[in-house]
C-alpha cells in the first residue's frame, strides 16, 4: 500500500500551532505582583483573545485529511464548539476593561479592590461558560464524534499527538487562570505586600477553584448539543451580554457623576446585575409558557 | 531596553520550539513505521461506504454573518472600553446605542428563523 502524505504537513503543523498558542498566552499573564511575569503587555487582554482565535485554525488543521471525512466533520464541529460562544465572551471582557480602564492584565488586577465577580458576576457568568465552550469542556462540549476524533487525533500518533493532547490541558487550564485574573482579583490576597511569591499560591489556588467549579457543573447538568449551544448563544448569552453592556455603561458612569463612593457602585451595579438577570429568567419562562401552549414543536415531514 | 512586544515575540518563539522539538526529536530520532492503514478512508470503524467530501449547507452563511457584524462591533468598542473612565454620560450613551443598532438587527433575524438549525 502506498502512503499518502497529502497534506501531512499542514495536519502534524497542527500541533505545533496549537501548542505555541496557548503556551504563548501565559506570557503576559501576572503570576504575582510586578516582577512575576514575562511582559506586562498594555495590549494584554487583546493579545490573549487573537491567540485564543487561532486555536480553532489548529483544530481545523489537525482533522484536514483527504481520506478521512469523519476526522474531517469532527474537526469542524470542534471549531463550532470553540467559537460558539465567542462573541458573549468578547462582550463580557469589554465589560471588565470598562471597569478597569485598562487592557494590560497587571492593571486589571490592580483594579479589582472589590473583585469584578462582585460587581458583575453575570459577566463573569457568561465568561465562565464561554471558557467552558472555548476548551469544549462538558457540559458545553459535547462533540458529535467522539472527543479523541474530534480534533483529529486518528490522524496523530507520538509525540505530535502528545503536542495536541498537552496543548488541550494547557488551554483548559489557562481559561481558569485567565477568569481567575479577570474576576477573582488575580494574585490578590492576603499577605502578598509581605511575601509577592505568595501571589502565585493565591492564584493557582483560585483557577483550581474556578477548574473544580467545571467539573462540579459537568457533573449536574445535562449537556447541550451544538445546536443547542448556538441557539443559546444567539437566544440568551448575545443579547444578555449586549444588554449588560449598556447596563453596566450607563449605570457605572451615572453613579461616577454623582459623585458615589467605589463601595456603593459595587453594590449598584450587583443589584443592576441581579435586576438583569431577573428579568432574563422571567422572559424565559414566559417564553417556555408560550411554547407550551402553543403545543410540541413539529419536526417537519421529510421532503 | 528591550521593547515589550519583543519580548512577548521572544517568548512567541520560545512556545513554538517546545511545541517542535519533541516531535523533531522524535522524527530524527525515534524508528520510522508508518501504518499500512493511513491512506483508508476511515469512517467510525467499520468499512467505508460513502464519498468523502463533506457538503455544508450554504445556510450558516448567515450565522457567519451576523457573528461577523457583532466581532467587528466589540472590535470598535475596545477603544471606547479602555477611554470609559474619561468619557461623559453623552459618550456612553452614544456606544449604547451603536451596539442597540446591532440588537435590533439581531432580534430580525432571530424573528425570521435564520439562526435555526436546520
Amino acid at each position: 500500500v502506498e502512503v499518502d502524505t497529502r497534506n501531512r504537513t499542514l495536519r502534524v503543523a497542527a500541533s505545533v500551532v496549537a501548542m505555541a498558542a496557548v503556551i504563548a498566552v501565559w506570557a503576559t499573564l501576572p503570576l504575582g505582583p510586578q516582577g512575576l511575569q514575562v511582559v506586562d503587555l498594555e495590549l494584554g487582554a487583546l493579545y490573549v483573545m487573537a491567540l485564543w482565535s487561532i486555536v480553532p485554525f489548529s483544530l481545523i488543521m489537525a482533522g484536514w485529511h483527504p481520506h478521512k471525512n469523519s476526522v474531517e466533520a469532527g474537526a469542524v464541529h470542534a471549531v463550532s464548539h470553540s467559537i460558539a460562544y465567542r462573541i458573549p465572551q468578547l462582550l463580557a471582557l469589554l465589560v471588565v476593561v470598562m471597569l478597569s480602564g485598562s487592557l494590560s492584565f497587571q492593571g486589571i488586577v490592580l483594579a479589582q479592590s472589590v473583585p469584578h465577580i462582585v460587581s458583575v458576576p453575570l459577566a463573569a457568568l457568561i465568561f465562565f461558560l464561554a471558557g467552558s465552550a472555548q476548551v469544549a469542556a462538558l457540559p458545553l462540549g459535547l462533540t458529535a464524534t467522539s472527543p479523541r476524533r474530534a480534533d483529529g487525533r486518528d490522524t496523530h500518533s507520538g509525540a505530535w499527538l502528545s503536542a495536541l493532547s498537552i496543548a488541550g490541558v494547557v488551554d483548559s487550564f489557562t481559561v481558569c487562570v485567565v477568569f481567575s485574573l479577570l474576576f477573582l482579583g488575580g494574585w490578590r490576597g492576603p499577605w502578598v505586600t509581605q511575601a509577592p511569591l505568595l501571589g502565585v499560591l493565591w492564584l493557582l489556588l483560585k483557577a483550581g477553584l474556578v477548574h473544580g467549579a467545571r467539573a462540579l457543573l459537568r457533573a449536574a447538568t445535562p449537556h447541550l448539543r451544538i445546536d443547542q449551544l448556538l441557539a443559546s448563544n444567539w437566544g440568551a448569552m448575545v443579547p444578555l451580554a449586549l444588554v449588560l453592556l449598556m447596563a453596566v455603561g450607563l449605570v457605572e458612569k451615572a453613579l461616577v457623576t454623582a459623585g458615589v463612593t467605589l463601595m456603593w457602585r459595587s453594590a449598584g451595579l450587583l443589584a443592576t446585575n441581579a435586576l438583569i438577570a431577573l428579568v432574563a429568567v422571567a422572559l424565559r419562562s414566559q417564553m417556555a409558557r408560550a411554547q407550551q401552549a402553543r403545543g410540541p414543536a413539529r419536526v417537519p415531514e421529510g421532503r | 531596553l528591550i521593547h515589550p512586544y519583543a519580548l512577548a515575540g521572544l517568548f512567541l518563539l520560545v512556545a513554538v520550539l517546545s511545541a517542535a522539538a519533541p516531535a523533531l526529536l522524535a522524527r530524527v530520532r525515534g524508528p520510522q513505521t508508518p501504518s499500512l492503514h493511513e491512506p483508508e478512508t476511515f469512517d467510525g470503524g467499520t468499512s467505508p461506504f460513502t464519498d468523502t467530501g463533506i457538503a455544508f449547507k450554504p445556510h450558516y452563511y448567515g450565522f457567519a454573518l451576523v457573528s461577523v457584524v457583532f466581532a467587528v462591533g466589540a472590535a470598535f468598542l475596545f477603544p471606547w472600553a479602555l477611554a470609559y473612565t474619561d468619557l461623559s454620560l453623552h459618550a456612553v450613551g452614544g456606544a449604547a446605542l451603536f451596539l442597540a443598532l446591532p440588537g435590533v438587527g439581531l432580534l430580525y433575524v432571530w424573528t425570521k428563523g435564520w439562526l435555526a438549525w436546520k
